[in-house]
């Protein structure tokens, strides 16, 4: 069983005491102070928890753009399909797994999903349309857009990602 | 007295983090850290300046108050590939090595360079504590049972559910090593986002100690000694089923 434990000036008898309840004072609070103000800033330091609540964050766009009913828009857009929805869910899924995750997820006009990856000044797209075409598209202020037509296939997944790490990161 | 490296196949290692806090250096050296720049451009061509807001708001029966405030605190820079990336800051130094990470060696000895590279532009500083830190995800098998695969975990009696959706435990313990000195475990537990049918384990163990004003050298040979640390408990909170699953 794991005990609690506290500085011997404050323990008085058997039992255990809590030391929050308790506003002690000498050196081993000094450092226990010491170490929670310093924890306090190391914890908030992960790359990969902030990959992870962004993980988490994404999820919930997903999850409000499979809520989305036809006209979503008020321009006549098709709410996005529930193989589409699945399609950017495994994606979204791999990209975590290799920490690399995209800045959006949005429902696209054309119906569909799209997620958005932007760097500096670039930015790349990939969109899992109702139709079942998969889009892949890399633009930045210097070049001519890069446009892939891709399909929801496994090999076409790991091609898009290459792609987009690639562009992106580059 | 040097230990076995400890090495899985399937670690579940997510990042490692190796933080030296020093005392505050003058503002002005915000302008040496950017020169670190054009010195790691080759490996970490990736860089964004780091800054500290602070926003205070008063109200009081005289009225309302707010002020804000934004320092440059540093740089952040990163390898292409994002994996690896190490802050340079005014208040300190970190590295992080993301997945996949490879071992203690390498790790040790990229971020070893880095700290020498920023006291090389910082000049003499005043170290305050340093932190060894394994953020790991351990994935299990869902619904199963949180004591089939950890040893530390939250225990509940039996007149309440026993199903957890989800759960956040942090640990403080005392750390007193020869070797790496007095300092705080601080264990953290929650459940990650997973996959149908497993669940992850966020398993984060921060291994911080005090070091006012040691010297380099004895600064490194107190990190190598926390790694020894770090891998007792790594192996101490799993059960040899957990160990099996990521050999």
């Amino acid at each position: 069983m794991p005990a609690i434990a506290v500085s011997k000036s404050m323990f008085s008898g058997p039992g255990y005491a809590v030391s929050a309840e308790i506003a002690p004072s000498g050196p081993s609070w000094k450092i226990l102070t010491f170490f929670q103000h310093r924890i306090a800033e190391a914890r908030s330091t992960s790359q990969f928890l902030q990959i992870a609540r962004s993980y988490q964050e994404l999820r919930s766009s997903l999850e409000a753009c499979a809520g989305l009913e036809d006209d979503w828009d008020s321009y006549g857009a098709a709410k996005p399909a529930r193989h589409s929805i699945e399609a950017a869910d495994r994606l979204l899924r791999r990209l975590f797994v290799e920490l690399f995750m995209p800045n959006r997820v949005i429902p696209s006009a054309e119906g569909g999903i799209a997620l958005y990856f932007n760097s500096d000044n670039k930015t790349a797209y990939v969109e899992f349309r109702n139709s079942r075409e998969v889009i892949l598209a890399m633009f930045d202020d210097r070049s001519d857009p890069i446009i892939v037509e891709l399909t929801e296939n496994d090999a076409d997944e790991s091609r898009a990602l290459s792609l987009i790490r690639s562009y992106i990161t580059g | 007295m040097a230990s076995t490296p400890l090495h899985f196949e399937k670690a579940p290692i997510r990042e490692a983090i190796i933080a030296i806090q020093v005392h505050d250096l003058p503002d002005s050296i915000v302008e040496e850290l950017r020169k670190l720049l054009q010195e790691v451009q080759a490996t970490y061509p990736r860089s964004r300046p780091m800054s500290l807001g602070q926003f205070v708001g008063e109200i009081s029966p005289q009225g309302t108050a707010a002020s804000a405030h934004q320092k440059s605190l540093g740089f952040q820079f990163g390898s292409a590939d994002s994996k690896q990336l190490f802050q340079a800051r005014l208040n300190g130094f970190s590295f992080h090595r993301l997945a996949p990470y490879e071992s203690w060696k390498p790790f040790r000895g990229e971020a070893f360079k880095l700290w020498g590279l920023y006291r090389k532009f910082v000049g003499p500083v005043k170290v305050v504590n340093f932190s060894v830190r394994y953020v790991n995800d351990l994935v299990v098998p869902a619904p199963g049972r949180l004591e089939d695969y950890l040893t530390v975990y939250p225990q509940l009696p039996h007149e309440i559910s026993q199903e957890l959706r989800n759960y956040y435990m942090r640990l403080d313990l005392p750390l007193s090593d020869e070797g790496s000195g007095v300092g705080t475990l601080a264990i953290t537990q929650t459940l990650l986002p997973s996959e149908p049918g497993t669940s992850s384990i966020l398993l984060d163990n921060l291994f911080m100690y005090a070091a006012l004003d040691v010297s380099d050298d004895i600064l490194w040979k107190r990190i190598d000694a926390a790694q020894e640390v770090k891998n007792r408990v790594f192996l101490a909170a799993l059960t040899p089923e957990m160990r099996k699953r990521i050999s």
